[in-house]
């Protein structure tokens, strides 16, 4: 029993009380330090992906305010440049059909005429590559086949294309289709550009809910570290990250010095 | 003197350990001084004195000399010691401000209160109600400002609980001193009441050695 009037049992009992009142002050502070710190954390994470969906949003923007840019030249090129040099052309056959006289001039006539029938057909050119039409009519495997046949005439690298669990005429969502066919553009060129290339090739293969597509070149390859953090020439390798991040793809590349370079694509579908 | 000695530790044991673990802080101290803190630096300089102190006071009871004088001196230490690191710790100049004035309030209840052949019981309580304030800033800006990650890895977080502790343990023990801790003290309540002192002291050396050893993580 305490006896109440005891002095030094108070003394005790206050300080026992007062003592439990501190180790209960330390817990609870560290406890709600630690709480209060979660909580933050949380919200700079919210904070954080709502930052990057903005980004994304707006870089999805700015690409196809670029397609859409590039849809409006093709078609100026197409419509009215081209149309201008067809009528140009007819008038300058009818101008020569009333030189047939004159041969020195029917010969400058006949070279000016092949001039304007290179434009036409450069014109052309440039509008189809503006807006790869095939891959709006036809889908994916058909244009990616008719792009890589336009390089193969055009250069000594010989190409493979190879496409498993997709048919010719399967249809994915317009943004995944137009990525994949830009980045094989950028991969292609970067191949024939820079690496010195030989043969490369091409493989699309839908996996689960995955489009997987590999690109392999035999070219001189180079250090990936280096190129990446370079802000001038790792400008490809991020313009087609940033195009992945769009559509929540992801982008990985092996490549050794004088072993070739494997670039693999995962975009989920 | 060794028997004097061994005498005394039989008679006080509690005490007597209390006075030996005042080496830890400075052993923990040397072990871990490349990770300490400014702060905790003066922390560790402290315990140096605090042991030497010890040390010096344990030498007079062998002696039979009064050594209470050398306890009131380094309890002003003490408190000098804590508001100061507790102003490094500060950075608002408000808080700043506060503790300067708080540190020389304290400074000055201990030196005109004090008492060379007695406990000080006035600069004790102040002293503890001074450590009671620090705790509260000290919380107050751990808890306004997250800036700490992990709470058990910061050492300032163990000096405050130190002195939470240390403060609470003994301040209504000293606040009644002159019934139970002075020489007119009955023997038997003064020994109840300097055994909690001394186990406190023993917790708050243990206390201080932990702050020590965490600087190590928190640095990592």
């Amino acid at each position: 029993m305490i006896n109440t009037n005891d002095s030094s049992t108070l003394i005790v009992i206050g300080t026992g009380i007062l003592l439990l009142m501190g180790v209960g002050l330390v817990i609870f502070v560290a406890y709600y330090q630690q709480q209060q710190l979660r909580r933050d954390l949380e919200q700079q994470k919210a904070m954080q992906e709502l930052k990057d969906e903005m980004q994304r949003q707006m870089l999805e923007s700015a690409l196809e305010v670029q397609e859409v840019e590039r849809i409006r030249i093709a078609k100026d090129l197409h419509d009215e440049v081209g149309a201008m040099l067809s009528v140009t052309k007819m008038s300058f056959n009818q101008l020569l059909r009333k030189l047939d006289n004159a041969e020195d001039l029917a010969v400058m006539g006949k070279q000016t005429r092949e001039l304007l029938e290179q434009s036409i057909g450069q014109v052309r050119r440039i509008s189809k590559e503006l807006v790869p039409s095939t891959l709006e009519e036809f889908g994916l495997i058909l244009s990616i086949d008719e792009f890589i046949q336009k390089v193969h005439l055009a250069s000594t690298t010989s190409f493979t294309f190879s496409h498993e669990g997709i048919s010719e005429k399967e249809r994915f969502d317009k943004k995944i289709e137009l990525t994949i066919y830009r980045l094989i553009q950028e991969l292609v060129n970067n191949a024939l550009k820079h690496s010195e290339a030989t043969e490369i090739t091409l493989t699309l293969a839908k996996n689960n809910n995955k489009i997987i597509f590999n690109f392999t070149d035999d070219g001189k390859g180079f250090d990936f570290a280096a190129i990446r953090n370079d802000p001038k020439s790792g400008l490809g390798l991020r313009n087609m990250e940033s195009r992945l991040s769009v559509i929540n793809g992801t982008i990985e590349v092996k490549s050794t010095v004088g072993q070739g370079t494997k670039t693999t694509i995962e975009i989920p579908i | 003197m060794w028997d004097r000695y061994m005498y005394l530790y039989n008679k006080y044991p509690i005490t007597a350990t209390s006075d030996i673990i005042t080496i830890f802080p400075v052993i923990f101290g040397i072990i871990y001084y490349k990770y300490l803190s400014k702060e905790l630096k003066v922390l560790f300089y402290f315990s140096v004195i605090h042991f030497i102190g010890d040390i010096y006071s344990t030498w007079l009871s062998v002696k039979w000399v009064n050594n209470l004088n050398i306890f009131n001196i380094l309890e002003i230490i003490e408190v000098s010691t804590m508001c100061f690191i507790f102003w490094m710790l500060a950075k608002q100049p408000l808080k700043k401000n506060f503790l300067l004035v708080l540190l020389i309030t304290i400074f000055s209840i201990g030196i005109f209160k004090f008492r060379a052949t007695e406990f000080a019981f006035i600069p004790y309580v102040f002293n503890r109600l001074c450590y009671m304030v620090l705790v509260f800033l000290y919380f107050n800006t751990l808890l306004s400002e997250i800036s700490v990650k992990n709470i058990l890895l910061h050492p300032p977080f163990w000096l405050s609980a130190t002195l939470t502790i240390y403060s609470t343990g003994s301040i209504i023990i000293f606040l009644f001193g002159e019934q139970i801790l002075s020489s007119t003290a009955p023997h038997d309540k003064f020994m109840l009441f300097y055994d909690i002192i001394s186990v406190i002291n023993i917790l708050f050396r243990l206390l201080i050695c932990v702050a020590f050893i965490v600087s190590k993580y928190e640095k990592k």
